[in-house]
């Protein structure tokens, strides 16, 4: 027992030694450095197209096509019936900012959940993320005038599937100065200021996988939804809920259905089968409501009181 | 007892020594990596790991616009007998390989050596005899690639002759290199600002680049995260990339009102391994994004479990049908679904790893150059930035400049969730709170050379609710760059500017120097 007495300080202190001399020099620790060429050799393909001709998640082996084309058409509504349409954004004449232009005869409606009086929802776009092979290019883009204005401070188109490459105008029809800013998950974002009347060309340079937000700096409340696309497949769904999609190649193809309410797509992979040449596939897509609600839904409210403000 | 107390102590020592281990460092994944299905997630990672590396294994990726930092040199002398060899002589400088033409040597100097540096874990790469092109080096292979996988041991520079010395390599190069051969060593830069960023900058912002070191969570603002690839304080257009002098200058300066000093004490090659460094974070940490981003919407994990769930019923109907062979399985269809993405990644890497080289390329950046001199700071002028100010700043800025105008009250939607915040006040990319200047005291983050001033006011500033308001001003471009110099005359005035009175009352009653006391508050 007197032994141990003596020995535990020593080896207590001969441990804390070892620790102190042991640790540290983390930090300091010098890199090993290994050179990967610019260009993979072992890979042979020096396409950049990300994808290209790869298969489609899902599809196990699509039918030959026989080179027919068909439609996708339908309407998407609210299962159930009835939602409850959202509260004004800002009421008449309560704008926190630039009263006299914005909110200044009317209330600013919230367009982010527009159903139709039979269920049927607006402003779902209906996609594929790829174009589908032997697809036909039906758009005449060069024709193409697209105009996103803001007035009374709402973007007007709310939503809008579009072209890379193609040009949208943006416009401030207000007397007060908005800006257009973007920030898309792959492309180049856009923010450009304008005064009243003044424009300014909005492109996209890449193909997006979701729809691409829209907002104003100067009114938070303002936003649209933009979604660039490299092909033709992809629309929104008009104020009664219906879409039309023209010149699907024949084939198994699956749709992207994308709402702004809703963090995840709708449906991710719906499957859509065009059996043969003028075959028309009418669908009505249901959608819960409860789907569209889990986006600045009803959440507790914070109120900070200061005496600074 | 005394077994009990010497087995305790015994115990007591085991614990202590994987305590004592430097901890390891490692890059973070994004969290976006972590909500990707498993397998999926995991070849992202492998992928990552493979074309940048870990902080004490990193990759000098050179399709990537970094400069590593490279020293040519020269075999001068190799011990005949031996059939193999883990040291030779070499010698340094511009001598040895004349087919670069100097296309590699800036500023007309010459291509640079390393005196008395420590070459030690550098990679070293062969431009001429038989090891040239990594031809003969076995090993270090990642799908067949070739990775140029010998590293430096050690370097003794001769005292007396010049740039001549002994080479050690921590590999046998079996058969030795030629008397002649002409080599690169590549990554001092790389290196040397991997240990300088853990030393200065990693507490604060993270040893990924995340901006979440240890510090950070005490400081508001927080350290920036590098990762999105933006940067706020640049000379270059809003969607550009910075500009090295651009890294170097927020180094060197500190950004004044925020947590970040001035590092003025480093040297320049200190200070140009930092940026090369910090570069290599961003574009590593963009590049994980680009591509979690391209796979996220049809492999996270929720969504991915929905698909295979569909493509099973499919594929058993089509099993019932006559039209699949074999009866799907859940882990079947998984495995396609795996399969279609891993055969998607290499192309996507490509893309992104395209995309980013084309970003950081200097050569594709712009610079903001007004295209008039400064109007000069006359009354008239302030009286007219006045004006623009009240129109376009006043929201945000205030009307008297204190950073407290209407839209501090307004609640701005996340961009990421598309949910309100729910705080009011405006938020920048990162999802942190942030305010608008109070331009009264003087202080500027992005510098107070009337340039800065002007190209914060002129392309906005990245990654916050400050916009751009390049050619609103005037849609003649150098009418509107005169405009914008009247509102940085403007802005300049503004902590001489007594309250409550107008400016072109102040500026004309007591000028500029005359109330040059800081505005009591």
């Amino acid at each position: 027992m007197k032994h141990v007495k003596v020995y535990l300080p020593i080896a207590v202190a001969a441990l804390l030694l070892a620790g102190v001399s042991g640790c540290g020099g983390g930090a300091t620790d010098v890199p090993t450095i290994t050179v990967k060429p610019a260009e993979e050799a072992a890979s042979p393909s020096t396409d950049v197209t990300p994808t290209n001709g790869a298969k489609t998640p899902g599809v196990v082996e699509p039918p030959p096509t026989t080179g027919g084309f068909g439609t996708f058409m339908g309407r998407v509504v609210i299962k159930g019936g009835g939602v409850e349409s959202r509260p004004a954004l800002v009421l008449k004449g309560k704008a926190a900012l630039d009263p006299a232009v914005c909110a200044a005869t009317a209330d600013i409606p919230d367009q982010s959940l527009l159903v139709s009086a039979d269920g049927g929802l607006a402003n779902v776009f209906v996609f594929l993320k790829k174009a589908p092979k032997n697809g036909k290019d039906s758009l005449g883009t060069e024709a193409e005038v697209l105009l996103l204005d803001q007035q009374g401070c709402i973007f007007e188109p709310h939503a809008m599937v579009v072209r890379t490459g193609t040009p949208i105008t943006v416009k401030n029809s207000d007397s007060k100065p908005h800006n257009v800013k973007t920030k898309p998950a792959l492309g180049q974002p856009y923010d450009k200021s304008l005064n009243q009347n003044q424009t300014g060309e909005l492109v996209y340079d890449r193909p997006e996988p979701v729809p691409v937000g829209v907002e104003c700096n100067f009114h938070t409340w303002m936003r649209a939804y933009q979604l660039p696309l490299d092909h033709p497949y992809g629309v929104i769904t008009k104020a009664d809920g219906s879409f039309e999609i023209p010149n699907l190649p024949v084939g198994t193809h699956q749709f992207v259905i994308w709402h702004e309410r809703s963090t995840r797509s709708l449906f991710s992979r719906f499957k859509v089968k065009i059996k043969s040449d003028g075959d028309v596939v009418k669908e009505t897509i249901e959608v819960e409501a409860a789907k569209l609600t889990d986006v600045g839904g009803a959440k507790t409210k914070t109120i900070k009181l200061s005496l600074n403000r | 007892m005394r077994v009990l107390q010497l087995l305790i102590l015994t115990l007591a020592f085991a614990a202590c020594l994987p305590g004592c281990d430097p901890p390891e460092s490692t890059f973070v994944y994004n969290t976006k990596t972590e909500e990707l299905t498993r397998d999926v997630g995991s070849a992202v990672k492998e992928r990552l790991d493979g074309d940048f590396g870990s902080p004490k294994n990193s990759v000098a990726w050179l399709r990537m616009p970094v400069d590593y930092g490279t020293f040519k040199g020269e075999v001068v002398e190799v011990d005949e007998d031996a059939s193999s060899a883990y040291q030779f002589r070499v010698k340094f400088g511009s001598n040895g390989d004349e087919e670069t033409d100097g296309e590699d040597e800036e500023d007309g100097q010459a291509s640079p050596t390393p005196g008395e540096m420590n070459l030690a874990g550098l990679a070293i790469i062969w431009k001429s005899g038989d090891y040239a092109g990594g031809s003969q080096i076995d090993g270090g292979k990642r799908d067949g690639e070739k990775l140029a996988t010998l590293q430096v041991a050690a370097w003794s520079k001769d005292e007396e002759n010049g740039e001549e010395g002994l080479l050690s390599l921590r590999q046998l190069m079996d058969p030795p290199p030629a008397v002649g051969d002409t080599f690169e060593i590549v990554g001092h830069k790389l290196s040397f600002g991997r240990q300088l960023y853990a030393a200065h900058c990693q507490h604060c912002h993270g040893t990924s680049g995340d901006g979440a070191g240890p510090t950070a969570e005490y400081l508001n603002p927080r350290p920036r995260d590098y990762r999105p690839g933006k940067f706020k304080f640049q000379s270059t257009l809003k969607t550009n990339r910075p500009t090295d002098g651009d890294l170097q200058r927020i180094i060197k300066k500190g950004i004044p009102g925020t947590y970040m000093p001035s590092f003025l004490l480093l040297e320049d090659d200190e200070m140009d391994s930092i940026v090369q460094y910090v570069k290599w974070l961003s574009m590593r940490g963009e590049y994980e994004i680009k591509l979690v981003t391209q796979l996220y919407f049809d492999y996270e994990k929720v969504v991915f479990d929905e698909a295979v769930e569909s493509a099973l019923e499919d594929g058993l109907e089509e099993f019932e049908d006559g039209t699949r062979d074999e009866k799907p399985t859940k882990r079947s269809i998984q495995d396609e679904l795996i399969e279609t993405a891993n055969a998607d990644l290499p192309d996507i890497a490509e893309q992104e790893s395209n995309v980013l080289k084309d970003a950081w390329t200097k050569e594709n950046m712009t610079v903001v150059v007004p295209l008039v001199a400064r109007t000069p700071d006359t009354a008239e002028s302030r009286a007219r930035g006045r004006v623009l100010y009240v129109q376009n700043c006043a929201a945000c800025h205030g009307a008297t400049g204190r950073g407290d105008g209407e839209q501090v009250n307004a609640y701005m939607v996340n961009d990421q969730t598309r949910e309100k915040y729910p705080e009011p006040g405006l938020f920048d990319d990162w999802g942190q709170s942030i305010k608008p200047r109070n331009l009264t005291r003087g202080i500027y983050r992005g510098g107070r050379r009337p340039i800065d001033l002007f190209r914060r006011v002129f392309e906005g500033i990245n990654g916050t609710p400050m916009p751009p308001f390049k050619g609103k001003f005037d849609n003649d471009k150098k009418i509107n760059d005169a405009r914008t110099w009247d509102l940085v005359n403007y802005i300049y005035h503004i902590p001489f500017e007594s309250r409550g009175k107008s400016a072109g009352d102040s500026a004309t009653k007591h000028g500029r120097t005359a109330a040059s006391t800081p505005s009591t508050r």
